[in-house]
C-alpha cells in the first residue's frame, strides 16, 4: 500500500507529466533561490552560513506584514523592500559578528552561525508570535489555469519564472559586470585579489548583503502559497544544503542544476514511492557524491 | 501413649495457662505509654507559604503553537484562583520551564522543579515523547505529575501501565480517529476508496494507524489507494496533492497539523483536490483558524474541544464555564481558546478539586498519596463539560467534538459546524484493554 504503480495510475502519470514537472520545478524555484544565496556566502567567505534557514523565515514573516493588507501596489514593492531589508540584516550580522571569526577554525563559525540561526528563530517568534500566518491574497487573486484538464496554480508558474529571471540576473552580474568578477576573483584568491587593492571586507560584506537578499526573495516568494511558520527555517536549511553539495559547493551554476534535481526527483519519488520521499534526495546525494567527490560543478578548493 | 499424650496435653496446657498468666501481668504491668488512649494525630496545617506547582511545556521552536495558548489559559486560571483566595487560601505560583520539546530537558527540568525548587505538583504539556519520559520518572519518584497532551496510547497502555502519581487530563489519540470514523460513516456512509496525506514521523503515522483501523471496522470493503507521506514543516505539498489527486479517491485525510496543515488546505484548494474529493483530518478543528478565509467548506474535522461546545445557550452550566472561558480568554489574550488552553483548564482545576476533597476527608493539607486517591474517580465541570478520571488507568474522558468546516464572517475563519459530539465511552477502551484488541470488536453499532 505503501508503494502504488497501478496501470491507470501511470496512465495519469503520462497524461499528466507536465504537471509533475511543473511541481517539480515550482519546488525547484525557491530551492534555487535559497541555495544560491548559501553558495555565494560559502565561495567567496568561505562560511558555511547554518543561520541562511533563519534569513529566508525573516523574509517570509516580513512578506506576510504588507501581504495581509491585500493592496496590491504594495506586495509587488514588497519583492523588492523585504529582500533590501533581510540584505542589510546580513549585512549586519557580517559586520558585527562574523567578521570577527573568519580567521578561527571553521567550528567556530559554524557554532556562532547556529546560534545565529538559534536567536534568529525566537525573535521571529517574539516578534510574530507561534502561530503560523497564512497571507494567500496573491495566490488568491492569480488564480488557476488548466494544463491538460488539470488544475494548476498561476502563482506557482510566477515563481519559478522569478526564480528563472533572478537566477539570469545573478549570472550576467557574476559573469559581465566588474563588481562580479571582483567578487568571483575574492573567491578564488582572497590573498592575491587582496594584493591587486581589492578590499576584501567590503567585498565579503557585500556578498553576506546579496545572499542574505536572495534568502529574504525565496521566503517572500513562497509565502502566498504556503504559510510563514516556525520550523520552516530547518527544512530550507537542510534541503538547500543537499542541492549545493550536489552542484558543487560554492557554483552557482551547480545550485541552479542541483536543485532542479532535487526538485524533479522529489516530485516523481513522492508520486512512485511516497514512503522514501526524503531517503530520495540524499541517495542523489550519494550518488552525486560517489561519482564526483566535488559534486557536478564543483571546483578545487583552495582556502588560505 | 495415652499417658504421653495427657502429659504432653498438662504440658502444653499449663504453658497456655502460664503464657496467658504472663500476657494479662505483661499487660496490666506495661509500660504506660501503651496503655495510654489513642489520641488522634493532629492534622498538618494548611501551609501559609504560596502553593508552588511547576509547568514543563513548549515556548520554542514550532511546538509552540500549541502550548503557548495552553500556558496562557493556565495562567489566566491561575490569576482567576488567586483572586478568590487560592486553594485553602494558599496562593499558586508558577515555575514554568520550556522544554522546546526535548525528552531529556523535560526530565532534567522535573527534577530540578522538584528536588531544588521544591514544587509540590508537576504541570507538563509536552510532547508524547516528552510524556513517556516524564511518567517513570514521576513514579519513582512519587511526585504527582497531571500530563496535559503526550496523547499517544503508549503512555498507559505499554509504559506505565499501574500509574499511581501520573494523570492524562485530556482526550488521547485513540479518540482523535475513532470519533472522526463516526462522524464519516455518519454523513458519508458510502465512501470507499482512500488516500492520505500524513506527516512523516510518530504522531502521524501512529494516528493513521488508529484512523485505519476504525475505518476498517465502519467500511468493511475499504481500500487505501494512496498514502504520502511528507516530512513536518513542508512547504509544499503540490507532489503530494497531485499523487492523490491521480489515485482517485473518495476521501483524502490530512494526518497533518499547524502551519503543515494549512499549507496543505490552501494548496489543495488551488489544485482542486476537495473538488470531487472529501477531506478529512483528526484535530484539525482548530489549526485552521490560521487559513482564514482559505478553508473550503464541508471538510469533516475533529478536535479535543472545541469553543462553541457544549453550546452556550443550552444549559446554565454550559453558560457558566464554556462561554465564560470563551469570553474571558480573548478579552485577555486577543485569540480563541484551542484545546490545549481547555486542558490547561482542566489540569489546575482537577489539582485544586483534588487538594480540597483530600482536604474535606483527612483534614490539614494533603501528602502526594492523598491527592492521588482524590483525583482517581473524580469529575468536575469546565469549558468541555464535565470531565472524569478514570481510578482504574488514571486516563481523563470527555467529549469529542467533530464537525464540518462553514466559513463564518463573524470569526473571520471556518469554524466546525454542526457539531458532533460523540461521548467518549464509545470511543476509547476500557481501563487495561490496549487499543489493538479493542478495536477489533469496535464499532458494529455503526454499521
Amino acid at each position: 500500500m505503501g508503494r502504488r504503480v497501478s496501470i491507470g495510475g501511470v496512465g495519469y502519470l503520462l497524461s499528466t507529466l507536465p504537471l509533475f514537472i511543473l511541481n517539480g520545478l515550482f519546488y525547484a524555484a525557491t530551492l534555487f533561490l535559497i541555495a544560491s544565496g548559501l553558495t555565494i556566502i560559502f565561495s567567496v567567505a568561505g562560511i558555511l552560513n547554518l543561520a541562511h534557514g533563519a534569513i529566508f523565515m525573516l523574509g517570509a514573516y516580513l512578506a506576510t506584514l504588507t501581504m495581509l493588507t491585500g493592496d496590491i501596489r504594495l506586495i509587488i514593492i514588497t519583492f523588492i523592500i523585504v529582500p533590501f531589508i533581510i540584505g542589510l540584516i546580513g549585512l549586519g550580522i557580517e559586520r558585527g559578528l562574523i567578521k570577527w571569526v573568519y580567521d578561527r577554525e571553521s567550528e567556530y563559525q559554524l557554532l556562532l552561525t547556529y546560534g545565529l540561526s538559534l536567536v534568529l528563530a525566537d525573535l521571529v517568534r517574539m516578534m510574530f508570535g507561534p502561530q503560523p500566518i497564512s497571507a494567500s491574497f496573491l495566490l488568491r487573486e492569480s488564480g488557476v489555469i488548466d494544463i491538460l484538464g488539470v488544475t494548476y496554480p498561476v502563482y506557482n508558474l510566477i515563481v519559478i519564472v522569478v526564480a528563472l529571471f533572478v537566477g539570469l540576473l545573478l549570472w550576467l552580474f557574476l559573469d559581465r559586470t566588474r563588481l562580479g568578477w571582483i567578487v568571483r576573483a575574492c573567491s578564488f584568491d582572497r590573498e592575491m585579489s587582496s594584493a591587486l587593492g581589492v578590499n576584501v571586507g567590503l567585498i565579503y560584506a557585500f556578498t553576506f548583503f546579496l545572499g542574505s537578499a536572495l534568502g529574504g526573495l525565496a521566503g517572500a516568494l513562497i509565502v502566498p502559497s504556503t504559510v510563514a511558520m516556525l520550523g520552516m527555517d530547518v527544512n530550507a536549511l537542510i534541503e538547500s544544503f543537499i542541492v549545493i553539495v550536489i552542484g558543487g559547493l560554492g557554483s552557482i551554476r551547480g545550485a541552479f542544476i542541483g536543485s532542479i534535481i532535487v526538485g524533479l526527483v522529489r516530485s516523481f519519488g513522492i508520486y512512485f514511492f511516497p514512503r522514501y520521499e526524503l531517503a530520495f534526495i540524499y541517495i542523489i546525494m550519494a550518488v552525486v557524491l560517489l561519482i564526483r567527490p566535488r559534486g557536478l560543478f564543483g571546483r578545487e578548493y583552495r582556502r588560505v | 501413649m495415652a499417658e504421653t499424650r495427657r502429659d504432653f496435653l498438662k504440658v502444653t496446657g499449663a504453658g497456655i495457662v502460664g503464657l496467658a498468666v504472663g500476657a494479662a501481668a505483661g499487660y496490666y504491668l506495661a509500660p504506660p505509654k501503651i496503655v495510654e488512649k489513642p489520641v488522634p494525630q493532629k492534622p498538618p496545617e494548611v501551609p501559609k507559604e504560596p502553593l508552588k506547582i511547576g509547568v514543563i511545556t513548549i515556548l520554542s521552536g514550532p511546538g509552540a503553537l500549541l502550548f503557548d495558548p495552553g500556558l496562557k489559559a493556565l495562567q489566566m486560571e491561575v490569576e482567576k484562583i488567586n483572586a478568590n483566595g487560592g486553594i485553602l487560601g494558599r496562593k499558586i505560583e508558577l515555575s514554568i520551564k520550556d522544554s522546546g520539546g526535548k525528552p531529556e530537558n523535560s526530565v532534567d527540568f522535573f527534577r530540578r522543579l522538584v528536588e531544588e525548587e521544591g514544587v509540590e505538583f508537576v504541570i507538563s504539556g509536552s510532547t508524547s515523547a516528552e510524556a513517556i519520559a516524564l511518567a517513570p520518572v514521576a513514579e519513582q519518584k512519587k511526585q504527582v505529575l497531571i500530563i496535559e497532551e503526550g496523547t499517544v496510547a503508549k503512555l498507559f497502555e505499554e509504559v506505565d501501565t499501574n500509574p499511581k502519581y501520573v494523570f492524562r487530563i485530556n482526550n488521547y489519540d485513540i479518540l482523535d480517529s475513532t470519533s472522526l470514523a463516526i462522524a464519516m460513516k455518519k454523513i458519508w456512509p458510502d465512501v470507499k476508496k482512500f488516500a492520505v496525506i500524513g506527516a512523516d514521523y510518530a504522531w502521524g503515522h501512529d494516528t493513521w494507524d488508529i484512523l485505519k483501523g476504525a475505518i476498517e471496522k465502519l467500511y468493511p470493503d475499504m481500500e487505501v489507494v494512496a498514502e504520502t507521506w511528507p516530512p513536518l514543516f513542508s512547504q509544499d505539498f503540490s507532489s503530494h496533492i497531485s499523487t492523490v489527486i491521480a489515485a482517485k479517491p473518495d476521501v483524502v485525510a490530512l494526518v497533518l497539523w499547524g502551519g503543515d496543515l494549512v499549507t496543505c488546505i490552501k494548496q489543495g484548494v488551488q489544485y482542486g483536490l476537495f473538488k470531487d474529493i472529501k477531506g478529512i483530518s483528526p484535530t484539525g478543528g482548530e489549526y485552521v483558524w490560521a487559513a482564514g478565509t482559505d478553508t473550503p467548506d464541508n471538510l469533516l474535522m475533529s478536535t479535543r474541544y472545541y469553543f462553541t461546545y457544549p453550546p452556550w445557550d443550552k444549559w446554565w452550566p454550559n453558560r457558566e464555564f464554556n462561554l465564560e472561558f470563551h469570553n474571558r480568554y480573548p478579552d485577555s489574550h486577543g485569540g480563541w481558546p484551542g484545546f490545549n488552553c481547555n486542558s490547561s483548564y482542566y489540569a489546575i482545576h482537577f489539582l485544586k478539586a483534588a487538594i480540597e476533597r483530600a482536604y474535606a476527608i483527612y483534614g490539614g493539607w494533603p501528602t502526594q498519596e492523598q491527592v492521588t486517591e482524590a483525583l482517581e474517580g473524580l469529575m468536575i465541570p469546565g469549558p468541555g463539560g464535565y470531565r472524569y478520571i478514570r481510578p482504574e488507568d488514571h486516563q481523563s474522558l470527555g467529549y469529542a467534538i467533530t464537525g464540518l468546516t462553514k466559513q463564518d464572517p463573524r470569526y473571520g475563519f471556518a469554524i466546525l459546524d454542526p457539531i458532533e459530539a460523540v461521548p467518549p465511552e464509545e470511543m476509547a477502551p476500557p481501563p487495561g484493554v490496549k487499543w489493538k484488541d479493542w478495536i477489533k470488536h469496535w464499532g458494529e453499532e455503526y454499521l
